[in-house]
């Protein structure tokens, strides 16, 4: 068992982003999560801001994973998603289907994130057969739920939980940058 | 068959009032927590199922089941068994969320016909190719987030046919991504099929209005002559920074009578109506406006607007105190 760092769900300032992983890079955690996943209208940090945290944290001895918009919505958003899955040097979590659909094309293996909703081991099944080597229940899954799950989930998925910090209860594309 | 108006039939009654007004298809559910409006007294067992059926097709009009929620590991067989029933009653299609059941029907039922619900949370057209490649799904239901342009370009891309949601009730989260009701109450649309479970929901009358609660936590007090909605959690009003309000976002409902020539125009396939959960009387009354309001744009798109009767019969029956074209309009942008 060990320890990972999610996706920074916080609009931080980019000062205190990069402050942050920098302290990261000391941290008893074996991988980091990276990327912007709330928020595509976020620009503090770009991609190509994170893909260079990414090799400096690689570097610190981190495994680093990209995280995936949970929300797309326009051509850039799917472009952005593009770039990420066409990077190949990182794992990247999907967190919504398209990203699937992008990764098992691109024949790469990688995280099936909590948002995409796996509740059952069928379907936990289909994401192994498309190249998903990890994966995160939904952040409402109970003990129950998940031990009678894993029970039947393939036997090469690793499994990671949510463990500490703010839940992310729900996804908006009502946020305070919309206006109806 | 563009613009086929979709309707909720939360009952018998509901199902036949809105074939009588002109429904071009209903969409039903079985009397369980295999789709997201699992509430006591909704939906239908297999009798009443076979009853609606007959009822719809006798008339030419088409029958969908949802089964909407994500199948739990303890109780796979419930789904697989629903969508076995729905292949043997003869339901025109399914309406489904989730992968592993997807591929469930497709292995057992390959002549049933499968649409992707609102709950599966695809908006982009890479998500909608991805369950047509994998599971051939016909037809997406699109979350109600995105601008009209943006469901242009995912209509552009896809073979896929897009339904949109056209009037009723909003959520303020995205369809399939919120579990805001799991928090409070440990069941959510996603694993239970309800958002704020029945049994959890208490009234109380106070000296200082009518209190709603969910498990016991308060979501709301209702002045004298405010109207009062289904306690939802993200429709509450909290107290932030000594102020009491709406603290996540002012409930309203959708109304996109104005937007029809527009989703005419972009190819959209079907406009679907919430509301299985309201009346048999609201049901045959919004369907009456909008059979009118799809008959007139058809007819003559460049000359269509909606009448003030059209919308003051459906102002009536919103939820909330007011209604919006959602994120398909943005002006701004």
């Amino acid at each position: 068992m060990n320890l990972s760092l999610g996706p920074l769900l916080y609009y931080w300032s980019r000062d205190d982003v990069i402050a942050f992983y920098d302290e990261a890079k000391r941290w008893p955690v074996a991988r980091v999560y990276l990327g912007e996943s709330v928020c595509s209208r976020r620009h503090l940090l770009r991609l190509p801001d994170w893909l260079e945290l990414a090799e400096q944290l690689a570097a610190a001895g981190k495994e680093v994973v990209l995280s995936s918009q949970t929300l797309i919505e326009s051509e850039s958003d799917l472009k952005a998603l593009r770039r990420i899955v066409s990077d190949g040097r990182f794992r990247v979590e999907a967190n919504e289907w398209g990203a699937v659909r992008l990764l098992s094309e691109a024949g790469a293996p990688f995280v099936a994130g909590p948002t995409l909703n796996v509740y059952n081991p069928e379907t936990l099944d289909v994401l192994t057969g498309l190249g998903a080597r990890r994966w995160l229940p939904p952040v409402e899954m109970s003990h129950a739920t998940l031990a009678a799950l894993l029970e039947r989930a393939p036997a090469a998925m690793e499994t990671e939980v949510f463990a500490y910090g703010k839940l992310p209860l729900a996804y908006s594309a009502r946020c305070f940058t919309a206006r109806h | 068959m563009p613009l086929d108006l979709i309707c909720p039939a939360g009952s018998l009654v509901s199902l036949k009032a809105a074939v009588d007004q002109g429904a071009d298809a209903v969409y039903m559910g079985f009397r369980d927590n295999t789709n997201a409006r699992a509430f006591p007294g909704l939906n239908f067992d297999e009798a009443q199922a076979a009853e609606g059926l007959r009822y719809a097709h006798d008339r030419g009009r088409r029958v969908l089941l949802a089964l909407n929620t994500y199948p739990q590991p303890d109780s796979w067989s419930r789904w697989t068994g629903a969508v076995d029933r729905a292949a043997k009653l003869g339901m025109d299609a399914v309406i489904l969320a989730d992968a592993g059941l997807m591929r469930y029907a497709v292995k057992n039922h390959p002549q049933l016909r499968l649409h992707l619900s609102v709950q599966g949370s695809a908006t982009s057209y890479e998500a909608v190719n991805f369950y047509r490649e994998h599971f051939g799904i016909q037809r997406a239901v699109l979350p109600r987030v995105l601008s009209l342009p943006q469901v242009e370009n995912v209509v552009k891309h896809t073979d896929v046919e897009i339904e949109l949601f056209g009037f009723g009730g909003l959520c303020v989260m995205v369809e399939g991504r919120c579990l805001l009701s799991s928090y409070c109450t440990g069941e959510s649309p996603n694993s239970a099929g309800v958002c704020s479970p029945a049994k959890a929901v208490q009234w109380t009358e106070t000296p200082t209005g009518l209190e709603s609660r969910l498990n016991g936590v308060l979501l709301d007090r209702y002045g004298k002559n405010e109207k009062a909605g289904y306690p939802t959690l993200c429709k509450g009003r909290f107290e932030v920074g000594g102020e009491t309000y709406y603290a996540i976002e002012e409930p309203t409902s959708l109304n996109t009578l104005d937007l029809l020539p527009e989703m005419l125009k972009i190819g959209i396939a079907a406009i679907k109506i919430e509301g299985r959960q309201r009346s048999p009387a609201y049901v045959a009354q919004v369907t009456k406006v909008w059979r009118a309001a799809i008959d007139a744009v058809k007819k003559n798109a460049d000359a269509f607007r909606p009448t003030p009767a059209w919308q003051a019969e459906l102002n009536k029956l919103s939820e909330g105190q007011s209604h919006t074209l959602g994120a398909y309009h943005r002006p701004w942008k």
